[in-house]
C-alpha cells in the first residue's frame, strides 16, 4: 500500500490548532461543569428510579408533583430507566449513587438480602393500619421479621376470552371456580380450521397453566432445593404439551414463545378464543382490543387453585441521607391515590381499595372481581437469593420440554440437578 | 542536562497523554483483571479473597453418584457458541474476497457499487440489528413473508395446471415456516446469515480490493501465455499474492471474534433461545452487571484472554511470517 | 488446450458475456444491499395505525411523519443525539491526539526502552475488551465517574490500535525533511506540529474515521457506565426504546432511520477518506 506523500509541502495548519483548543475547551466545559448536580437550593432532594413506561410514568408524576405542592421543601426527581432495571439500580447503588427510593417487583429479594433497603417494620406499625393490606402481598416485602415495604400493586395472571367467539360456537363462558379439564373442553370446541386449508386458524386456548394450580413448586420455600422434579411438575408440563400435541387446541411452542409478538393483535384477530394474560396487559386490552367483546375469568385450577403472582412497591433505600422524607414520599406510594391509579394494571393489595375500585369500575373486563377472587391463591416466586440464576436453570429446562429437546423427566432431572450445584456452590461461598 | 536525559524527557513528554491512558485503562486493568479473578465480590459486600475458587468452578469438573459433571456447563456450551458463530468469519471473507474480484474488473459504476456495498458496515449497530430482527420475525418479517409470498404463488399455479387437467388434484405445498432468531437451532445461522450480509462488502473487500491492485498485471499476462485458466491464476496467483492480506483480516477477525456477539445477544436475542446465542461476552456480562459476582465475571475474562493469546500466538507461528508488522 | 474440443467464441464476445454476468450478479449484491434499508424507511413512513401485519401493501399509505415526531420526543432525541455526537466527537479527537503524539516519539524520537514500550502496545492489541472492562468501571466507580460524560469519553480517548497504525504511517516519511526543519530551527514539538502532522493527513483521517465509526455505534460501554436517560448515547437509547416499543416497528424503524442517517451522511459526504482510511488501518509495513 502506497501513502501519498507531499514533499515539500511545509504549511502551519491553524486550523489543526483551533482543533485542539476546541477539544480541550469542549472537555474542561464538560468535565467541569457537569458533575452530579449539586442542589443548592435548601431542598431536601430525593431521587426516585422506576422502570420507563409511558402508561405508568404520568401517575408517578401526578403523585410527585402533588407531593411537592404539599411538601414545598422537598425535591423528587424521578429516573425511569428503560432497560435491563435492575442492573441499572444495582450499578448505581455500587456506584455510591443510590437512588433514596426504589421501585422493585420481581428482583426485590436480591437486592433485600444485600442490605439494600431500609426498616420500615417501626414506622409501618405506628402509622398504617395494616389489617386492610392482603396479608400474603404484605410478607412477600418481609425478610427475617423485617418489613421493607408495602406493595402497590399485585400482578397475577388470568385468563381472557373472546365472547363472541364462544357464543359463535355455542360454549358457555367460563367461571371462576373452573378447572383445566373444562378449560380442555372449551377450547376443543373452539379450536377451528376457518379456511379449511389444513391449518388452524383460531385456536381455543393460548398460554399455558401454570404449575401451581397442579399444586408444582419450582424452588422450596427457603430456596434451599429443587422441588421441580416432582410428578406434579411433570404432569404440569405434560398437560401443557398436550394441549398442543395431543389434543392440538393451543399453538406450537414456536408461534407462542416469539418475543416481539403482538398478542393483543392476535386476540383481536380472533386468533385465539381463550389467553393466558398478565394484570399489566389490562390497559393494553383495553386500549388495542375495544372492537371485540371480552372478559376475563380466574385461570382454572387443576388439582388446587394456584395462579402465577408478583407485586410491586416502591422501596427506601438504605443509604438514603434522608430517611423521614424518604419515608413520606413511600407512604404515598402505598396511598390510596397512587394505589387506585394503579389498579387499572394490577390488583390494589389494600382490599377496601381494591374493592371500591371494581364496584366502581364500569370499563371491561366485566369480571374485574375475578382478581380479588383469585387473589385467594397467589403463587409468587419465592424469595430467596440468586433467584434468577436459580430460575434459570429451570427456564432453560422448561424452554428445552417445549421445543421438544427434553422429555419433562429428563429436563426435570437436570434442572434439579443444575439447581442443586448451584445452591451447594453458593453455600460453599458463604463458607468460605 | 546532559542530551541523553534530555532526550528520554523529550520521549517521555510526547509519550506521555497516551502512555497514562494505556497504563490507566489498558495494562492496569489487565492485572486488577487477574487479581479480580481469585475474589469472590458482590460490590455490596467487602471482597473476599477465593484463591484459584473462581477458576475451579469454571473449568473444573466433580463427581457425584451419576457420574462426572461439568461445574460450568454453560461456560463450555457459551464458548461452543462464541466458537460456532466465528465460523461466519471465514464464510465472509470467502464473499469479501469473490465481490472484490468481480469488482476489480474495468467495470463502470465501480465505485458506485463499493459505496452500496460499504453501507451496511457503515450503519451497523442497534438500528440495523433492529432491523433484522424485523426481517426475521415469524410472523410478518420480510423472510418468512416472501417465502410466503413464493409458496402461495407456486400454489396458484399448480392449483390452476390442475383446473385445466381434469382428474388431476394436487396438494398445496405447505409453506416452510422457519422461526429464525426463535428457534434454538436457528438462532445462530441467523446471525451469521446478518453478519454475512453486514461484512461482505465492508472493510474485508477493500483491502481485498486493494490488495487486488497491489498485484502486477505482467504476472498474469505471463501466466495466460503459459496456458493457465482462470482457476488456475487465481489458484496459483491471486490466492497467494493476497496471503498477508487474508491473514491481517483473518487474524484481526478472530480475535474480534471471540470477543464478540454482546451487541446482537443483547439487542436481538437476550441470548436465547435457551442460551443458543449467549456468547462468552454476554456471559461475562450477565455475570459482572446483572448477577452480582464480579470476581467469577473477572476469572471468565481471563479464561478468554488466554484462549485469544494462545490462538494469536498459533496464528502467528503459522501464518505470521507472511506478514511484517515491525 | 480446449481447441477444437467445442467452438471458441470470440475473445470479445466471451469478455463481453463475462461482463455482464458480473453487472447483473453486483446488481444483485447490490440490491439485497440496499433493499433492507428502503423497506427500513417505507415502513417508518407508514402510519403508526398501519396493520404491519399487512404486507401486501409495501408501501406507505401516503407519507407519515408521526412515528418520526414521537421518536424525537420520547427518545429525548435532542439530548441524546447531542451526547452522541460530543461523545464521538471527543473520543475522535482526543484519540487521534494522543495517538500521534505517541506514534511520533516512537517514531522519531530515541529514548529509554522506547522499542520494548513499543512491544508492550502490540501486546495489548489481542486483548479482549471484556478483561478490561469490569477492572475499568470498577476504578470509574471509585472515582464517582459513572453516568458522566468523563466515563464515556476519557477511557476511550486512549488507543494502542490508533498508536501502532500512525507509527507506521509516521516511518514512511523520510528523514531528510525532518533534518530540514531542524536546521531551520525547528523544536521537537515544531517538527511534530508542522512537519509530521501535515504529511500525515491521510493517516490521521484514516485514524479518525475508523475511531469515529467505532465510537459512534459503540454499545457495551456507554451501557454500562450510563443508567439515567439523559446520558444514554443513540445506541443505548435506541435499545432501550425498543424495550418499550418492541411490537410497533413503525416507530421501531424510525428510531433506527434517524439512528443510521448522520453516520451515512457522514459516509456520503467523506467517501473517499472513509476507503482510504480503511485501507490505512490495515498497516502492512
Amino acid at each position: 500500500m502506497k501513502h501519498s506523500l507531499q514533499f515539500g509541502r511545509l504549511r502551519v495548519r491553524p486550523d489543526g490548532m483551533r482543533a485542539v483548543q476546541a477539544l480541550l475547551t469542549v472537555l474542561f466545559l464538560l468535565f467541569s461543569g457537569c458533575g452530579p448536580a449539586s442542589p443548592r437550593d435548601g431542598k431536601v432532594h430525593l431521587v426516585v428510579t422506576l422502570p420507563a413506561d409511558q402508561l405508568t410514568k404520568p401517575i408517578y408524576e401526578t403523585v410527585v408533583t402533588d407531593f411537592e405542592r404539599r411538601h414545598p421543601n422537598i425535591a423528587v426527581e424521578l429516573i425511569s430507566i428503560p432497560r435491563d432495571y435492575y442492573g441499572k439500580v444495582l450499578v448505581m447503588i455500587a456506584g455510591r449513587d443510590a437512588p433514596d427510593l426504589m421501585w422493585m417487583g420481581q428482583g426485590f429479594t436480591e437486592f433485600a438480602t444485600r442490605g439494600v433497603f431500609l426498616d420500615i417494620s417501626e414506622r409501618l406499625a405506628a402509622e398504617v393500619d395494616m389489617k386492610e393490606f392482603l396479608p400474603q402481598a404484605l410478607s412477600w416485602y418481609r425478610i427475617a421479621g423485617k418489613q421493607y415495604g408495602v406493595p402497590f400493586g399485585v400482578d397475577m395472571e388470568f385468563i381472557v376470552y373472546n365472547k363472541a367467539l364462544f357464543d359463535r360456537a355455542a360454549v358457555p363462558y367460563p367461571s371462576d371456580d373452573w378447572d383445566v379439564w373444562e378449560l380442555l373442553e372449551k377450547a376443543k370446541k373452539l379450536t377451528k380450521d376457518l379456511d379449511g386449508d389444513g391449518r388452524t386458524d383460531q385456536y381455543g386456548f393460548r398460554g399455558r397453566i401454570d404449575p401451581s394450580a397442579f399444586g408444582a413448586e419450582i424452588l422450596a420455600r427457603d430456596g434451599s432445593r429443587a422441588l421441580c422434579n416432582s410428578p406434579e411438575m411433570i404432569e404440569c408440563l405434560k398437560f401443557n404439551l398436550d394441549l398442543v400435541f395431543k389434543w392440538k387446541v393451543a399453538p406450537l411452542p414456536d408461534e407462542m414463545d416469539q418475543e416481539g409478538l403482538d398478542d393483543y393483535a392476535i386476540f383481536r384477530q380472533g386468533r385465539a378464543a381463550m389467553m393466558k394474560m398478565y394484570t399489566w396487559n389490562l390497559p393494553f386490552l383495553r386500549k388495542r382490543c375495544g372492537d371485540v367483546d371480552w372478559d376475563i375469568v380466574c385461570s382454572p385450577k387443576a388439582r388446587q387453585p394456584g395462579r402465577w403472582a408478583s407485586s410491586q412497591a416502591v422501596l427506601i433505600s438504605a443509604d438514603t441521607r434522608h430517611p423521614d422524607e424518604a419515608w413520606l414520599l413511600c407512604r404515598e406510594f402505598f396511598g390510596d391515590t397512587f394505589m387506585e391509579a394503579m389498579a387499572s394494571r394490577g390488583l390494589p393489595p389494600n382490599l377496601r381499595v381494591a374493592r371500591e375500585y371494581i364496584a366502581r369500575n364500569r370499563q371491561r373486563p366485566a369480571n374485574l372481581a375475578a382478581l380479588l377472587k383469585g387473589a385467594g391463591s397467589l403463587h409468587p416466586f419465592p424469595r430467596v437469593p440468586h433467584l434468577n440464576e436459580l430460575l434459570a436453570h429451570y427456564w432453560a429446562a422448561v424452554s428445552a420440554v417445549y421445543a421438544q429437546r427434553a422429555t419433562p423427566e429428563e429436563a426435570m432431572a437436570r434442572a434439579e440437578k443444575e439447581i442443586r450445584r448451584a445452591v451447594a456452590r453458593q453455600r460453599r461461598r458463604k463458607a468460605r | 542536562m546532559t542530551i541523553h536525559r534530555r532526550r528520554n524527557l523529550t520521549g517521555f513528554l510526547f509519550l506521555a497523554p497516551n502512555l497514562f491512558g494505556f497504563m490507566v485503562f489498558t495494562a492496569v486493568p489487565v492485572g486488577a483483571a487477574f487479581a479480580l479473578s481469585l475474589f469472590q465480590w458482590d460490590l455490596f459486600h467487602p471482597p473476599r479473597f477465593v484463591g484459584l475458587q473462581n477458576f475451579v468452578d469454571l473449568l473444573g469438573w466433580f463427581r457425584d453418584a451419576e457420574g462426572r459433571h461439568l461445574a460450568d456447563p454453560r461456560f463450555w456450551k457459551y464458548l461452543w457458541n462464541t466458537l460456532f458463530l466465528m465460523t461466519a468469519i471465514p464464510i465472509q471473507m470467502g464473499a469479501s474476497l469473490f465481490l472484490a474480484i468481480v469488482l476489480n474488473q474495468k467495470i463502470r459504476g465501480r465505485v458506485l457499487f463499493r459505496t452500496v456495498f460499504y453501507l451496511p458496515t457503515v450503519c451497523a449497530g442497534v438500528g440495523i440489528m433492529l432491523l433484522w430482527m424485523w426481517i426475521y420475525n415469524p410472523e410478518f418479517g420480510l423472510f418468512n413473508t416472501v417465502i410466503k409470498a413464493v409458496v402461495d404463488f407456486f400454489n396458484a399455479g399448480t392449483a390452476r395446471l390442475a383446473h385445466l387437467l381434469p382428474g388431476v388434484s394436487v396438494r398445496p405445498l405447505a409453506a416452510p415456516h422457519p422461526t429464525w432468531l426463535k428457534g434454538y437451532h436457528w438462532a445462530k445461522p441467523s446471525l451469521m446469515i446478518m453478519r454475512v450480509w453486514g461484512g461482505m462488502g465492508g472493510t474485508s473487500m477493500i483491502l481485498y480490493l486493494a490488495g487486488l491492485q497491489g498485484i502486477s498485471p505482467e504476472l498474469y499476462e505471463a501466466a495466460e501465455i503459459d496456458g493457465a485458466g482462470p482457476w488456475q491464476r487465481f489458484r496459483h496467483i491471486t490466492l497467494p499474492m493476497l496471503t498477508p492480506t487474508t491473514f491481517f483480516i483473518f487474524i484481526t477477525s478472530v480475535i474480534g471474534g471471540f470477543q464478540g456477539g454482546f451487541d446482537a445477544a443483547y439487542v436481538m436475542t437476550r441470548g436465547g433461545p435457551d442460551g443458543a446465542t449467549t456468547t462468552i461476552s454476554y456471559y461475562i456480562f450477565n455475570h459482572a452487571f446483572r448477577w452480582f459476582n464480579m470476581g467469577y465475571a473477572a476469572a471468565i475474562a481471563v479464561v478468554l484472554f488466554f484462549i485469544v493469546f494462545a490462538v494469536t500466538l498459533v496464528n502467528w507461528k503459522y501464518g505470521g511470517r507472511k506478514v511484517n508488522y515491525l | 488446450m480446449r481447441i477444437g474440443k467445442k467452438p471458441r467464441l470470440s475473445r470479445t464476445r466471451r469478455r463481453r458475456i463475462a461482463h455482464a454476468l458480473s453487472y447483473a450478479f453486483l446488481a444483485t449484491v447490490g440490491v439485497t444491499m440496499i433493499a433492507p434499508f428502503l423497506w427500513m424507511l417505507l415502513t417508518s413512513l407508514k402510519s403508526p395505525e398501519a396493520d404491519v401485519l399487512d404486507l401486501k401493501r409495501l408501501l406507505p399509505d401516503g407519507i407519515h411523519l408521526e412515528n418520526y415526531r414521537r421518536v424525537v420526543l420520547e427518545l429525548n432525541f435532542a439530548r441524546v443525539l447531542l451526547n452522541s455526537v460530543l461523545v464521538t466527537f471527543c473520543v475522535t479527537a482526543g484519540q487521534v491526539l494522543t495517538s500521534s503524539l505517541a506514534a511520533f516519539a516512537f517514531a522519531r524520537l530515541k529514548f529509554f526502552a522506547r522499542d520494548k514500550i513499543f512491544l508492550g502496545y502490540l501486546g495489548t492489541l489481542m486483548i479482549p475488551g471484556a478483561v478490561t472492562m469490569i477492572p475499568v468501571f470498577l476504578l470509574l466507580r471509585q472515582l464517582g465517574w459513572i453516568n458522566s460524560y468523563k466515563a464515556l469519553i476519557i477511557p476511550g480517548m486512549f488507543s494502542a490500535y490508533g498508536t501502532f497504525m500512525l507509527r507506521q504511517f509516521f516511518m514512511t516519511i523520510p528523514k531528510e525533511i525532518e533534518e530540514a526543519a531542524v536546521i531551520d530551527g525547528c523544536s521537537t514539538l515544531g517538527i511534530y506540529w508542522h512537519v509530521i502532522l501535515p504529511l500525515s493527513k491521510p493517516g490521521l483521517s484514516a485514524l479518525a474515521i475508523l475511531t469515529f465509526m467505532g465510537s459512534w455505534r459503540s454499545f457495551m460501554w456507554p451501557l454500562i457506565v450510563t443508567h439515567k436517560p439523559e446520558m444514554f448515547t443513540l445506541p443505548v437509547a435506541l435499545a432501550s426504546f425498543q424495550e418499550m416499543y418492541g411490537v410497533q416497528w413503525t416507530l421501531l424503524m424510525a428510531g433506527s432511520v434517524i439512528m443510521i442517517l448522520p453516520m451515512l451522511l457522514v459516509f456520503i459526504v467523506g467517501q473517499r477518506y472513509f476507503i482510504e482510511g480503511i485501507q490505512l488501518g490495515a498497516v502492512k509495513g
